[in-house]
């Protein structure tokens, strides 16, 4: 069986603000985007305390891999030691609003960054 | 993806020592992707057709999910029928099977499925672009049989049950109408965590050891506290995964290759390959997501390019998912990858219930392997990884395959080990 999946056209990435989210691996319905944030947080642990401040629940189990739930339900996967964001959005979320939704929470992601 | 207490699933899991066979409540057990299973029961429905496909699944379902119930509500203390039911409708969410609700007695009844693993998965992969006419949760429909059966006493694979209405057809709910059987099927004595213990053979280990033992045993304890979200489904590295019954992917899979024999020996060979296949999809989607979730990246580390990390990570990945204890014997980049285990979950399923085998069943043991191999060869893990549908056809139906499986060895065949040997083509 070779059916095409259900959201083949839908756009590989998005830019604004200075932040760029790209669909993740296996990302069926847009509800998985890589975050690219324009300047990178310096302080991880900064950061981390600033996702807290932001409403951000911490759910961490594995020390290398951060996993918050973001309000509306949404998770964000931090990868201290690479730098890497993955966001994934809530089943429940609006699907054809996804790739917007996803840049809007990577720019606001990206003013929690610390700027000292 | 969604953690809850322990009493889920969590406790009943268990991990036959050093044979990376899983068993949950003494019922064999692995975990799979809704990309694999959609694409086997569709395996099953074109070799037996949409009618006899459903029916075999259906079969299997009850009777695998009945092996499993009876141990469960046991070891649960579940008595009543109540107590049995609600047992069984929270460990088959708990499970990622979705939500069921059976209101039925001894007599027969009724069950409401929302967002059931099969027909849910079916409609998000492919309801936007392909109309299904047909019911999708044989699964659900013979686990709901089966815990009617175990719930009010109810001899074992007696009750019938027919999907009414199924979400993959679009109907607003799945429905079920479940009834006594005018004509049960003969039994077969079950397949469980007892007839595979007994026939193990002593374990051994390969290359990269240390390494594929450790991720192994991380990635287990990871998905420990894995259970169903609110909805009953387990959505993680970008598919739907469901903890299932071994015996439900054994036995459709067997059967269908008997009847095919028996009806359409012709056919038999092409039904062999689309089972090895079952292997490409199940390690492109979920060995593929795994490697290219952030969890991997955090785990294990950042991929280097070197084909053999992923050729290590994979046979990990197989023993955190209760395949068996895949090991490597030898791999020579873009030559040879030659993998070993004591025993997998096919083939002890297969020498329980059919006996010696004459040739290498282990099919999907086959098309996993080779796949390991494209995957680490074939895949730019340094660059940003997109597993779609486009890449797998091309990777596994853009011309002719660079590689070629042959199961060399099988304890389903009486031999010590089963070894499948992954030769490049072109060496």
């Amino acid at each position: 069986m070779s059916a095409p999946e259900a959201d083949d056209d839908d756009p590989e990435s998005l830019t604004g603000e200075g932040v760029t989210v790209v669909r993740g691996h296996g990302c069926f319905r847009r509800l998985t985007w890589e975050i690219h944030l324009g300047e990178p947080p310096r302080s991880w642990p900064s950061f981390r305390d600033a996702l807290v401040g932001g409403g951000f629940v911490d759910h961490t189990r594995l020390p290398s891999v951060w996993d918050f739930e973001a309000p509306g339900g949404h998770r964000l996967i931090v990868l201290p030691e690479t730098g890497r964001l993955q966001l994934r959005l809530h089943y429940l979320s609006e699907p054809d609003g996804r790739p917007e939704l996803a840049l809007s929470m990577a720019s606001g992601l990206a003013r929690l960054v610390p700027r000292e | 993806m969604s953690t809850v207490p322990a009493s889920a699933s969590e406790s009943l899991r268990v991990y036959l020592p050093d044979h990376d066979l899983m068993a949950m409540a003494g019922a064999p057990a692995v975990y799979h992707c809704h990309h694999f299973n959609l694409f086997l029961d569709q395996t099953v429905d074109d070799a037996l057709g949409r009618e006899g496909g459903a029916q075999l699944r259906f079969n299997a379902a009850r009777e695998s999910a009945h092996t499993f119930l009876q141990q469960l509500c046991v070891r649960k203390g579940a008595v009543t029928p109540v107590e049995k039911m609600q047992c069984a409708m929270e460990t088959f969410a708990a499970m990622g099977h979705g939500k069921l609700q059976v209101g039925a007695a001894a007599a027969g009844g009724a069950a409401i499925g929302e967002f059931l693993h099969y027909g849910y998965s079916w409609m998000q992969k492919y309801g936007q672009k392909v109309r299904r006419r047909s019911p999708a949760d044989a699964f659900a429909a013979g686990y709901a049989a089966a815990a009617v059966e175990v719930a009010f006493g109810v001899p074992r694979e007696t009750m019938d049950t027919a999907e009414i209405a199924c979400v993959a057809t679009r109907a607003e709910q799945c429905r079920f109408e479940l009834k006594q059987s005018a004509s049960p099927p003969a039994q077969v004595a079950p397949v469980r965590d007892t007839e595979v213990r007994a026939q193990l053979r002593p374990t051994f280990n390969g290359g990269d050891e240390e390494t594929i033992a450790g991720i192994a045993k991380g990635l287990r304890d990871f998905t420990a506290g894995v259970s169903g979200d609110e909805r009953g489904l387990v959505q993680a590295f970008g598919v739907f995964v469901t903890m299932h019954l071994a015996g439900y992917y054994n036995r459709i899979s067997f059967d269908a290759l008997a009847a095919t024999e028996k009806r359409a020996p012709d056919s038999v060979g092409v039904l062999e390959e689309l089972l090895r296949e079952s292997g490409h999809v199940c390690v492109f989607n979920t060995f593929g997501g795994i490697l290219a979730s952030p969890e991997w990246e955090g785990m294990v580390g950042k991929h280097s390019g070197d084909p053999r990390p992923i050729v290590a990570g994979s046979l990990a990945i197989a023993r955190a998912l209760g395949f068996g204890h895949w090991t490597l014997q030898e791999f020579v980049p873009n030559k040879t990858l030659v993998v070993r285990a004591p025993a997998t979950y096919e083939s002890v399923y297969y020498l329980s219930r059919h006996g010696v085998a004459k040739r290498g069943p282990e099919l999907f043991f086959q098309g996993a392997a080779l796949a390991i191999a494209q995957l680490a060869h074939r895949v730019k893990w340094t660059e940003p990884v997109h597993l779609t549908a486009e890449v797998y056809e091309a990777l596994f139906h853009g011309g002719a395959l660079p590689w070629k499986v042959e199961q060399t060895q099988s304890t389903a065949m009486g031999h010590p080990f089963s070894e499948v040997v992954v030769t490049h083509v072109g060496a």
